[in-house]
């Protein structure tokens, strides 16, 4: 048979196979977050960039996703662009929470990881806290981690709470 | 030696769902059989996999369907009795909107060949065709209650009277056209033959006139809704003919019927039922928003979505009584979210269909067979809206004075005594502690207040007349509320 049992990671060897949720993501430059979330909203697409061919698979565009823990920011590359819609319930395996360009912490699948969309609708979620919301610094005992020292918003500050 | 292709894939989806060999796609298990039973055939009988392998084969098998999947169809529905039942519901399992056109015309093949030889879990395969209703190459579906009708009309007679609803529901205004597919089974003539119901209008039409002419009881058993569809048809010449002959006298009768289990199920599609039911049982107060336009999005802002509203509010009123604990769980009640419905009406059609279906079981109410819980949305939307809405509460009570006076000029009196039961049985259980709440408003409009008192005071005919007998505005509203109840 072609399946290898359930939940097989779908990209073997970069993710430590826990599952998180949205309030545990810690920034870290690793590609191990699994995790499941709604997609809330998804703003207009950004531009290409200025310099260098435009090129469809580094095109990005902003999402905000939650679960019922918390919301953060996604980052949709390339064809993901087009995948998701707000409303749809979305695996990632293997996804990356660090800092991106200009200073915003995003969520994202990364070149190794994967979203799926795995259904729609009926999740429920919070829009507060939102972890890319969160002013992190390093951890004086342990340089390694990181731990959250302010919260800069408690929603999101690009897609505004509908209330 | 090259790899062997991959096998046919059921549902759409690219690099962004899971992929057929991972435990969360739907598809797995047919593939997991698939690969185990490649090609089914009568030495297959015993395996526990056929149901699911000889699915996958009728449905991704290339044009022309090979004979040996009916051949060994027929002879495992021989031999097993529960058989046509697992293969049945392997059928149902599958998420019928992500279906690749090949698949899904193979499905309505196989609802059919089930349907002929009244196989065991034909008729909920049917009934889950019927409320996805419209779709491309939905024709089929005609063909199959075309033919089979006479023997449902006997054996299945609530399939049959389901379809006839879904039909009329259908031939509403503008909900013929399936949603336009870009994906296309191009290389298939099984495929390019199949054809829409949009492309077949009159047959439709002579289907469910006959039906309901050859077979009127079994239409019945929908009840006052069947009068609802009609009403809304009635400048369809068949339907009016048919009414004038022989529906008019049944009319009294048939509104005594409230709406049965299986037809509010008709009313929505089961996407449209998981959703609306998640937000009622799991979405709080104040947290609807996005849920409400997601699903606008997803089912009203297409063509034909709004024509719906009208069959949501009946399946919210008739469709889903929540238990007294989830009403106290905080969770957005069915009277916000009809609230939220009606003001989503953009037609004025539409909007006044969906107030009809809001007030309809008041028109009929009988407190020994009449349920409360089918009146209560109306009564606590008119209620809770008064103070920030008093619009709502004052087009509401409008509409349904419009609606007692209206309806049906003919029995005005028995419609009008009806309603006062409603008002009377919805203190008496306490959905409301007294009518106060609305006669003494002093938000709501003066005369419309007056009315409601007069309204629920007056004993004797002669009395209701004097005082609900009047034009609310003036005469000229009443017919603007006939035009667009039956004038679509």
């Amino acid at each position: 048979m072609a399946h290898k049992g359930p939940d097989a990671p779908v990209v073997s060897g970069i993710n430590s196979g826990s599952t998180v949720k949205l309030k545990d993501l810690v920034p870290a430059a690793t590609n191990s977050v699994n995790t499941t979330f709604i997609v809330l909203d998804k703003a207009a697409r950004a531009p290409p960039p200025p310099h260098g061919r435009a090129d469809a698979r580094e095109e990005t565009c902003l999402a905000l996703v939650a679960d019922e823990t918390a919301a953060a920011h996604f980052l949709l590359w390339g064809a993901e662009r087009d995948a998701f819609e707000p409303g749809d319930i979305v695996r990632l395996t293997g996804g990356i929470f660090s800092y991106h360009r200009s200073n915003s912490l995003v969520l994202r699948a990364g070149r190794r990881g994967r979203a799926e969309k795995v259904g729609e609708f009926t999740m429920l979620f919070v829009e507060t806290p939102n972890m890319s919301e969160v002013k992190w610094v390093r951890d004086p005992g342990d340089p390694r981690r990181m731990v959250q020292e302010a919260v800069v918003s408690p929603h999101s500050q690009v897609f505004k709470p509908l209330q | 030696m090259p790899p062997p292709p991959p096998p046919p894939r059921l549902l759409a989806g690219g690099d962004h769902h899971p992929s057929p060999t991972s435990a969360s796609s739907p598809e797995h298990p047919f593939l997991s059989a698939h690969l185990l039973l490649p090609s089914p055939s009568p030495s297959d009988l015993p395996s526990l996999h056929l149901p699911l392998a000889l699915a996958f084969s009728f449905l991704a098998d290339p044009s022309p369907l090979p004979r040996r999947l009916l051949v060994v169809l027929h002879a495992a529905g021989g031999r097993y009795p529960a058989f046509y039942h697992a293969f049945a519901s392997a059928l149902l399992s599958l998420p019928f909107p992500l279906l690749l056109p090949h698949p899904r015309n193979r499905l309505l093949l196989a609802a059919s060949e089930l349907a002929r030889a009244a196989a065991p879990g034909f008729a909920p395969l049917l009934v889950s065709l019927l409320r996805r209703l419209p779709f491309p190459g939905d024709a089929r579906l005609l063909d199959i209650f075309h033919e089979h009708a006479s023997f449902l009309a006997d054996e299945e007679p609530q399939l049959l009277a389901s379809a006839v609803f879904a039909f009329l529901r259908l031939l509403a205004k503008n909900r013929l056209d399936p949603a336009p597919q870009c994906l296309e089974c191009s290389d298939c003539g099984e495929c390019k033959n199949a054809k829409n119901l949009a492309g077949c209008r009159e047959n439709l039409v002579s289907f469910c006139a006959s039906v309901l002419r050859d077979h009127t009881q079994v239409c019945e058993l929908i009840g006052r809704d069947l009068v609802r569809c009609l009403h809304e048809l009635v400048l369809v010449q068949e339907f009016h003919k048919l009414w004038k002959d022989s529906m008019l006298g049944r009319a009294a009768e048939i509104c005594r019927i409230g709406m049965p289990g299986w037809c509010t199920a008709m009313a929505v599609s089961p996407e449209m039922e998981t959703q609306l039911l998640f937000m009622m049982n799991n979405v709080k107060w104040g947290n609807q928003k996005r849920y409400q336009l997601w699903f606008a999005r997803k089912h009203l802002m297409v063509p034909g979505g709004e024509e719906r509203i009208p069959d949501i509010v009946r399946f919210i009123c008739c469709g889903y009584h929540p238990t007294n604990k989830v009403m106290q769980s905080g969770v957005i009640a069915r009277w916000a979210v009809i609230g939220w419905l009606l003001t989503s009406c953009n037609k004025s059609y539409v909007q006044a269909n969906a107030k009809v279906a809001l007030f309809y079981d008041w028109l009929f109410f009988d407190e020994g067979k009449g349920n409360v819980m089918n009146i209560e949305p109306a009564m606590l939307l008119m209620v809770n809206s008064v103070s920030q809405y008093t619009d709502i509460t004052n087009m509401l009570l409008e509409f349904l004075f419009l609606l007692v006076e209206n309806y049906d000029v003919r029995r005005k009196e028995a419609i009008a005594e009806c309603v006062r039961n409603a008002f009377a049985v919805l203190v008496k259980k306490g959905v409301v502690p007294s009518l106060d709440i609305l006669t003494c408003c002093e938000k709501l409009s003066p005369m419309l207040r007056q009315k409601l008192v007069a309204f629920l005071s007056s004993a004797s005919p002669e009395e209701t007349e004097k005082t609900c007998g009047q034009p609310i505005d003036e005469a000229s509203k009443a017919m603007d509320l006939n035009n667009r109840v039956c004038s679509n």
